[in-house]
């Protein structure tokens, strides 16, 4: 009898209750996992950032004056509503922009004619070319990958469309699907309609009296009429589209249903889908549940790579009009998972971070308790570039922020110096990516024409280069897909800790475990991950056996991929206890230190590992930074970007302070005989600085700026 | 000067037992204890699992003066208690974030508070048999306002005066912000007033996630004991 893990469903446990697991199984649904995700390559090197802007208003057609005000700091990215020959809800009608919710009702939703269709068409192709000659570099309108509007009783919205086809074919819809849009939707798995957006009362509140459906992206039909909407919307000259809802895929219908057989069929063989599902034909096989253990593993799986393949097709229907044309799914926070697998090959993800106890943008949130009791919060995205870094530079971050959510606080709001600290860290930390910013040109303008033209002059401080880090953290997002959500959140504890001490970190995911001998000067920390597969926690072993460095954060592994109980000794010291292993070295820690961690893994690597400091002691933990190292052929060897985080949020927040008397630190070796500059947008010229060298380590005193600076090492 | 006189003497201590333990606290909560020169801050705080969320309590003890004294983690289905010695009397604060797990704080021996205004509202879920806040003297009229914005919930708020009559009621949903305004007759200011969360009586509602907070004229505490709501509301802090 095999050892079984707990909570499990039943077919799990019978899965387990057999003595033996081959390898080959297990080596199949691992590999076959990595042949679904290219991983970084040794390709990949790092993009410029770019400034983005997202502007749902509805005014934009036939409103010249809204293209002089973006023309005022025209972003590199513009993000529109629905601003489209064709809506993918509720097909051609009279409002524009918005998104899902919006304009959902009255004369906003009047079917047009073909003939104004058509002269929609001409209208947007004018003003997307204006946009471009404006200095847009890129303008994407808004659709969905799920929503379908009306009523399938009555026939409104879609279904009334669909009544319609034949009217506007001659704008490439081709022939009527055969399905009715009834049968496009998503369905459970008692055959009911999925609803992702509950509500009680006869209607979809912002479409009453019609309602809110959610088509199936494995429904022929529904992909016929999406894919058509995003050619239209090429063809009017956009760039790319933003898919929102970009993973809203839980359907069992036919569809799903078969397109999982043969999902399954194509990663097992007869005989292991008996032995791991309990399966003897392949017409037994169903999708899963929750609690069905690894076959709603498999089923969550199938899902990610509907959507991945969703994805490309919408990016496909675009191409066949411009071969530019880009996909900017949202559905990335709180799912790396999306990222990893779903968005693996669309241009952008965006990371819709609305709710925070203090807002989400990043900054300083200053709150006042009772009396003159008040505490400090340093808000910040780095999670969410380092990951889309981590996955490979592909997709890209769009992070959008909220001042709290749904209502707003004006003590959290985004200012002047909160947008540029916004764009800037998009810049510090992740690759060809960019932040949020409202179409609020009063405001924001000089912040965004302040950092594109930063940006863009420099390119050389972003492009071409790859992650320097002495920390390797172990990031991997499919332990979701196993029940695992302990590990991200650890993860998300170890982020924050490291950037409180200044210690420079790399995510690093499944595919990417050092091999054994590499990067012994480094460390890499194993965090919260309880399934890894047999290779993976060998590869650690022999890593560590080779002389590697290991943190090992609780919860420690306990199951392969097979969810068969997995243990190493090695990697289970005593809590906070290090244990030599061949020539490497363990460090257990049942948790991750609210303090202190600089510390404990200095002392482990036997060198300090904080990059910065004071004449006096450690740097403020609202400072944090990050290091880029030269992989093609450029300019400087090593890039370090610091950010003050100290930027007080708020409508009427004061200027951040000048940030004085910081000083990098970098191991000597890197530094010999090189030269260092300091570049801010802050200041039109760069600043040659000095570099002291005592003890094996080289440090760089920083001159004073307010948000952001970056230090080049140029060996000379 | 009024409020350091009643750090001083703190009248009114207890310690809530297990099973008293309310409300449970979602995301960020602000508790606050009055504790006199040479005393010991002695939390009790639990942390427990809510659905598939992964997130510890981590909790900081702030003083008067804004530093940090404590700070620390508490696994879910876990409990921890932490200890503070008070080197500066006065007013403490305890942060409790626990993301969308709940936890729950006592403070043994020493009054004590939850802070509950429009920036830092009561983030709680299910019922609370009975909590007070202090009515100051001079208030004419004052509102409560809350929210239970998931879909298929809803609370039943019940307000009771001083004298434990009831005061004002709210059954049903409340998707939306809601407002109950309550007029105090005479002599029922300057004491305290409490308020119960119950489940809504409206069939198919549930009680689970609920957000509350006063209007201004209240000062922001509400506590499990009548005459700690009375102590710190009449402290003047706000």
């Amino acid at each position: 009898m095999g050892t079984t893990v707990g909570g499990r469903g039943a077919t799990l446990m019978r899965v387990f209750s057999l003595v033996s697991f081959t390898r080959a199984v297990v080596t199949l649904v691992v590999a076959t996992a990595s042949a679904a995700w290219a991983g970084a390559g040794e390709d990949w090197v790092s993009e410029p950032p770019i400034t983005y802007v997202l502007d749902y208003g509805s005014k934009h057609l036939g409103h010249p004056e809204w293209l002089d005000e973006t023309a005022e700091a025209p972003p590199t990215l513009l993000h529109l509503g629905k601003d489209v020959p064709m809506t993918h809800n509720w097909g051609p009608i009279e409002a524009l922009g918005g998104e899902n919710q919006a304009y959902g009702k009255g004369d906003y939703i009047r079917r047009l004619s073909p003939q104004e269709v058509a002269g929609r068409i001409g209208g947007l192709k004018a003003m997307v070319a204006q946009l471009h000659q404006r200095g847009v570099t890129m303008v994407m309108p808004y659709i969905c990958s799920m929503t379908v509007a009306g009523h399938h009783q009555t026939r409104t919205g879609l279904w009334e469309l669909y009544d319609h086809w034949s009217d506007y074919s001659a704008f490439g819809l081709g022939p009527q699907p055969e399905l009715d849009v009834t049968d496009w939707l998503q369905r459970g798995p008692d055959g009911g309609m999925v609803r992702f957006y509950r509500y009680s009362g006869d209607a979809y509140p912002a479409y009453a009296p019609n309602h809110r459906y959610a088509a199936c992206a494995n429904n022929p039909g529904w992909q016929h009429w999406l894919y058509s909407v995003t050619r239209l919307a090429a063809s009017c000259g956009y760039d790319g589209v933003f898919v929102d809802n970009g993973s809203s895929q839980r359907c069992y219908c036919r569809f799903c249903r078969a397109q999982f057989r043969q999902f399954l069929m194509a990663r097992c063989n007869s005989t292991q889908l008996d032995r791991l599902f309990g399966l003897r034909q392949p017409a037994e096989i169903t999708l899963g549940q929750k609690g069905d253990g690894l076959l709603y593993t498999e089923t969550l799986r199938f899902w990610l790579e509907t959507v991945h393949k969703h994805q490309a097709a919408i990016a496909q229907a675009g191409k066949a009009v411009n071969p530019q044309f880009r996909v900017f799914p949202n559905g990335g926070h709180g799912r790396p998972e999306n990222v990893k697998l779903a968005f693996r090959d669309s241009d952008y993800v965006m990371f819709e971070k609305s709710v925070g106890d203090y807002g989400t943008h990043p900054g300083l949130a200053r709150l006042k308790i009772v009396g003159d009791v008040a505490v400090s919060k340093y808000n910040d995205n780095v999670y969410e570039y380092k990951l889309t870094v981590a996955a490979g530079g592909k997709p890209r971050s769009l992070v959008l922020t909220r001042a709290g959510y749904p209502r707003r606080d004006p003590d959290l709001e985004l200012n002047h110096w909160t947008a540029y600290l916004g764009m800037a860290e998009a810049a510090a930390f992740g690759s060809g990516g960019g932040f949020l910013i409202r179409p609020q040109y009063s405001t924001f303008g000089p912040a965004l024409t302040m950092c594109r033209g930063f940006f863009e002059s420099h390119a050389d401080l972003y492009s071409g280069y790859r992650p320097q880090a002495l920390v390797s953290v172990l990031h991997f997002p499919e332990q979701k897909l196993y029940g695992n959500t302990e590990h991200l959140s650890v993860v998300k504890r170890l982020t924050r800790a490291l950037l409180d001490e200044h210690v420079l970190f790399e995510y690093l995911m499944e595919e990417e475990v050092p091999a054994p001998g590499s990067e012994s000067r480094r460390l890499v920390v194993a965090p919260g991950l309880e399934y890894l597969s047999r290779q993976q926690l060998r590869a650690l072993e022999d890593y560590v056996r080779a002389g590697g460095n290991l943190v090992v954060v609780d919860p420690t592994p306990r199951a392969d991929l097979m969810g068969q109980a997995l243990r190493s000794d090695l990697l289970e010291p005593a809590d906070g206890q290090v244990a030599g292993v061949g020539d490497g070295k363990v460090l257990r820690l049942a948790r991750v230190p609210l303090a202190g961690i600089a510390s404990r893994l200095s002392q482990m690597l036997g060198r300090s590992v904080r990059t910065l400091g004071t004449a006096d002691g450690p740097a403020p933990r609202w400072i944090r930074a990050n290091a880029w190292r030269r992989h093609t052929p450029g300019p400087h060897a090593l890039v370090y970007h610091i950010l003050n985080y100290a930027t007080p949020l708020g409508v009427t927040a004061t200027p951040p302070e000048l940030q004085q008397g910081l000083e990098l630190r970098v191991s000597a070796e890197l530094m010999d005989g090189a030269s260092a500059q300091a570049f801010t947008p802050e200041r039109a010229q760069a600043v040659q600085l000095q570099v002291a060298t005592t003890d094996g380590m080289a440090t760089v005193k920083l001159p004073p700026f307010r948000v952001y600076t970056v230090v080049t090492v140029d060996s000379i | 000067m009024r409020l350091l006189c009643l750090c001083l003497t703190p009248a009114f201590v207890g310690v809530l037992h297990a099973g008293e333990q309310w409300p449970l606290l979602r995301h960020t909560s602000y508790v606050v204890a009055l504790a006199p020169e040479g005393s010991v801050i002695r939390a009790s705080l639990s942390c427990e699992r809510r659905a598939s969320y992964p997130e510890w309590l981590q909790y900081t003890i702030i003083d008067s003066s804004g530093a940090e004294l404590a700070r620390g983690e508490v696994a879910p289905g876990d409990r921890a208690r932490p200890r503070v010695e008070v080197k500066r009397p006065g007013i403490h604060v305890i942060e409790l974030a626990c993301g969308w797990n709940v936890c729950t704080c006592a403070v043994e021996g020493l009054p004590y508070a939850q802070v509950v205004k429009r920036r830092l509202p009561l983030q709680t879920i299910g019922p609370i048999p009975r909590m007070y806040f202090y009515v100051p003297g001079k208030c004419a009229a004052f509102s409560m306002f809350f929210s239970s914005s998931v879909t298929g919930e809803g609370l039943r708020l019940r307000v009771r005066d001083p004298e434990g009559r009831q005061a004002g009621t709210y059954d049903g949903d409340a998707d939306d912000l809601q407002k109950l305004s309550l007029r105090p007759g005479p002599g029922q200011t300057g004491k305290a007033w409490s308020f119960a969360i119950e489940k809504p009586t409206t069939p198919g509602l549930a009680l689970d996630d609920v957000l509350l907070h006063f209007s201004d004229e209240i000062p922001p505490f509400v506590a499990a004991r009548a005459e700690w709501a009375q102590q710190l509301g009449e402290g003047g802090l706000r």
